[in-house]
């Protein structure tokens, strides 16, 4: 009897706890009872039904029943999941939902992560504090990883896409790939290149051999991925269109107006010597330039067996950045018909000038390095002729060579794969009534 | 069964039904007797109720942006998200013209760069100002909010006020709207609006200063500048090594603001100006350090140096490292430039010479900074030692390097 009395006491008191607790969150509530604690309609028996749409405009609320601020705490918000699958049956379409998620991830992740990157209150204004702590880069880096992973689960269901919605720009990146393998390979990529910056993060901006290794411990483990997405030609063709090489090479082949077959030429040629042609850093030692050199004649000759010399001749233009600015300039403002090959030429026959400038025995140093200042003043009066008031300047301020042979420098140059063109300058000695030594090393010319 | 054994069962129940629902949710079902959910009226009917809760989102006018954010924020949604669903309507309703505008585009191989047709890329510029009009006319000033600047402020300046702090706020929008709009108006190549926006930006930011000054008082202005101002940034960013004491940076903060004060806008000085204000600037730094601190100062700036520090810090090196790697480039890049100009010797001997210094170079850094650290060193402030593979300059200079 006594138990029983106990055990009834002890029951209603726990419905009295779960009751309470409904009341304070009534999210929790059994939907069917959910209601009661939402607070009951004030409206009275025989009101008129009100709809949405008239509430809508300007109504007194105080006359409609619920506090309008219940709603939202009403909704789960602690869990989005749940929120999420509240909001659907609410009728919120997937963008409204996903921009009600996006904000509130925000708000659980920024302010922690701003507090491992932003600069500690206490570090004395005079002190240069690093960015992130060493003591807190792996929960940084966790924190990071948490976030995008809960961006990927919840929000990735919320972008339907059919294949119609696939845009020009994702067609030139991906090819005809669905909607869906797009949207999956773009998921691909954004964690790849978060964990990439999380290395570069780790890193302090410095790399060092072990990142190359844990660089390409990524790259591996994103093709595994991009593999469980793509079929094996699918998969050849993303890699094609995201190579180095073909980012390398776009400038000058769009230029050049390569057609498909010149592509795979071109592509093969430079992919096979790449890391001769384009090393990560430049040449340390005689042996390494070496290399690169016989890199640089060996493609040029592949090249040129495969297009033939026209075509070589307009590949290597292509590649020269200088081109490639007059081309820019002559679809932006209508440069007259020539008015391209005839700038572009004009290097040539300044080029020669110089170096017979440089090489008259006849000559004086100081009458030298004034012809030559003359030759470079004739210069930029021609590019301004030809190229016109709006080109003109922008042409001159970008091609330096110019300056150079005002210096009183010989100037020569010849095309390059891996640089476009480079430029040899011969230097007059510095004029004998300076003092002292002049501000660029100059030495007499070949021993 | 007796009435209390009757209670104690049905208590019992409604405890497990209760707990299992606090602890095991399940889906939302739609309220029995409620709908729309947003404005909690009456409807009559389980099945009503449902449809009825289905319907809260049309309820809303989502094709009234404007009528959908005041309902979306009387319903307790907070600002930043209930602006945000309104603004996602609004990228919605432009999203059709956006696609026909992308059918239009052609094809272009994928080893041709993406160029777009002037006249398609000003179509799409008018549909996203037109979008950001649209925008900015429904969540007004929200639209140039910076969060960040308002959480930084928070986290760095925890002594000033709510009111004071809600100020800056404002003052920090009022600027991004000042910016944006001129911004929009303005017309010309890049180098010309560079130019244009930033002398502009050079008086909002005098405008802002004199407005804080009204807001903080001199102390608190003072600590601000200290703490946030783009001089107080430049110097921080590059006094790698140099660790001043607080009165060297307060002096060095006075000269560096006031050089930015005068020499104006970066874009609108010429090289000479900017050229001629540095060295008067540095004059007057060697005057404020003394000689020993200010040769600590320029070390400190050097770019090179700032490089070889990163690499120090990342290698777990002290600190003092960086300095004794600087000293022996200090030493060797004369002598290296001395033989490649040296007219008595030939190119052949020339590169012996040069060879032997590289090698003594290479041993000299690997003893401060280990072999890993050599080769780092090469990328990171070393690639100054590329001369060495250069001993035939004598009057011939290659571009490229």
């Amino acid at each position: 009897m006594k138990l029983s009395a106990a055990l009834l006491a002890g029951s209603l008191a726990a419905n009295a706890v779960l009751i309470g607790a409904f009341a304070l969150r009534p999210a929790s509530a059994p939907p069917l009872i959910r209601a009661l604690f939402l607070h009951p309609p004030s409206a009275t028996a025989g009101s008129p039904q009100r709809s949405p749409r008239s509430l809508g405009a300007n109504e007194n609320l105080a006359a409609v029943s619920a506090p309008p601020a219940l709603l939202w705490s009403a909704l789960p918000t602690d869990d989005l999941r749940r929120l999420i699958t509240e909001l659907q049956a609410d009728g919120f379409p997937p963008r409204a939902i996903r921009a009600v998620v996006e904000e509130l991830l925000d708000n659980r992740y920024q302010p922690r992560l701003r507090a491992f990157t932003d600069v500690d209150p206490a570090t004395p204004y005079w002190k240069t504090a690093p960015l992130l702590l060493d003591q807190h880069l792996s929960e940084y880096l966790r924190l990071t990883a948490e976030y995008s992973k809960a961006r990927r689960d919840l929000l990735a269901p919320l972008s339907p896409r059919d294949d119609s919605d696939v845009t020009s720009t994702e067609r030139w990146s991906y090819g005809n790939l669905s909607a869906g393998k797009i949207d999956a390979i773009n998921q691909i990529e954004h964690d790849y290149a978060e964990m990439t910056w999380q290395l570069r993060v780790a890193g302090k901006g410095i790399r060092l051999p072990e990142d190359q290794e844990a660089d390409d411990l990524l790259d591996r483990e994103k093709q595994a991925d991009l593999a469980s997405v793509l079929t094996p030609e699918e998969l050849e063709g993303y890699d094609l269109r995201k190579s180095k090489v073909t980012s390398r090479l776009r400038p000058a082949l769009t230029a050049f107006q390569a057609s498909e077959a010149e592509f795979h030429t071109i592509y093969g040629i430079e992919d096979s010597l790449s890391d001769a042609l384009f090393p990560a850093t430049a040449p340390s030692s005689a042996e390494a330039a070496r290399q690169q050199l016989q890199a640089e004649q060996q493609a040029a000759g592949q090249l040129r067996a495969a297009l033939g010399d026209a075509r070589y001749e307009d590949f290597m233009r292509s590649n020269d950045i200088s081109y490639r600015q007059l081309l820019r300039l002559e679809q932006q403002e209508n440069l007259p018909a020539g008015a391209v090959t005839q700038a572009y030429a004009l290097r040539d026959t300044v080029a020669a000038q110089s170096n017979r400038i440089f090489d008259d025995a006849s000559l004086s140093n100081e009458q030298k390095r004034v012809a030559l200042q003359t030759l470079a003043q004739d210069t930029r009066t021609q590019l301004m002729n030809t190229l016109g008031p709006k080109a003109g300047p922008g042409y001159l301020e970008a091609v330096k060579w110019i300056g150079e042979i005002e210096r009183g420098e010989a100037m020569s140059f010849a095309p390059t794969l891996a640089s476009g063109i480079t430029y040899r300058y011969r230097v007059l000695p510095p004029s004998a009534s300076s003092d002292g030594p002049s501000a660029r090393p100059i030495a007499p010319a070949t021993k | 069964m007796k009435a209390p054994t009757l209670l104690l069962a049905a208590s019992l129940a409604l405890n497990a039904v209760l707990l299992a629902s606090f602890f095991f949710p399940g889906s939302p079902e739609p309220l029995p007797s409620s709908a729309p959910l947003v404005f909690g009226v009456s409807a009559a009917g389980g099945v009503a109720a449902a449809k009825a809760k289905a319907e809260t989102w049309s309820g809303l006018e989502p094709g009234n942006p404007a009528t959908l954010l005041a309902d979306l924020r009387r319903a307790g949604f907070p600002r930043k998200i209930a602006d945000a669903v309104a603004t996602a309507e609004i990228r919605a309703q432009f999203d059709p013209r956006r696609k026909a505008l992308d059918l239009k585009e052609p094809d272009r191989p994928f080893w041709e760069a993406e160029v777009q047709d002037p006249k398609m890329r000003a179509a799409r510029q008018e549909i996203t100002r037109e979008e950001e009009q649209a925008i900015k006319n429904l969540i007004g000033s929200d639209f140039y909010r910076d969060d960040d600047y308002a959480a930084t402020l928070q986290r760095r300046f925890p002594g000033l006020s709510a009111d004071k702090l809600a100020q800056l706020e404002n003052l920090c929008t009022q600027r991004n709207q000042q910016v944006a709009e001129l911004y929009a108006t303005l017309r010309g190549d890049s180098a010309e609006v560079d130019k244009q926006l930033g002398r502009a930006e050079a008086e909002f930011d005098k405008a802002e200063r004199a407005q804080r000054a009204g807001i903080l008082n001199p102390e608190e202005l003072r600590d601000y500048d200290l703490r946030m101002s783009p001089a107080a940034s430049v110097l921080r960013n590059g006094l790698s090594g140099f660790n001043p004491t607080e009165e060297e940076f307060q002096a060095l903060y006075n000269l560096q603001a006031a050089f930015m004060d005068r020499l104006g806008p970066p874009s609108s000085a010429t090289r000479e100006d900017i050229l001629q204000a540095q060295q008067g600037l540095g004059e007057q730094i060697q005057a404020a350090l003394g000689d020993e601190r200010y040769a600590d100062y320029k070390r400190s700036m050097n770019e090179s140096y700032q490089q070889t520090f990163r690499l120090v810090t990342r290698l777990n090196l002290p600190a003092e490292t960086a300095n004794e790697v600087w000293a022996i480039q200090q030493d060797v890049q004369p002598r290296m430039s001395r033989l490649q100009n040296n007219d008595e010797l030939s190119t052949a001997e020339t590169a012996q010479q040069l060879t032997a210094l590289a090698d003594e170079t290479k041993a000299r850094i690997t003893a401060a900074l280990g072999d890993r650290g050599f080769e780092a060193y090469r990328q990171y402030g070393g690639s100054w030692m590329q001369g060495f593979q250069r001993p035939g300059f004598h009057g011939v200079r290659v571009s490229p390097p």
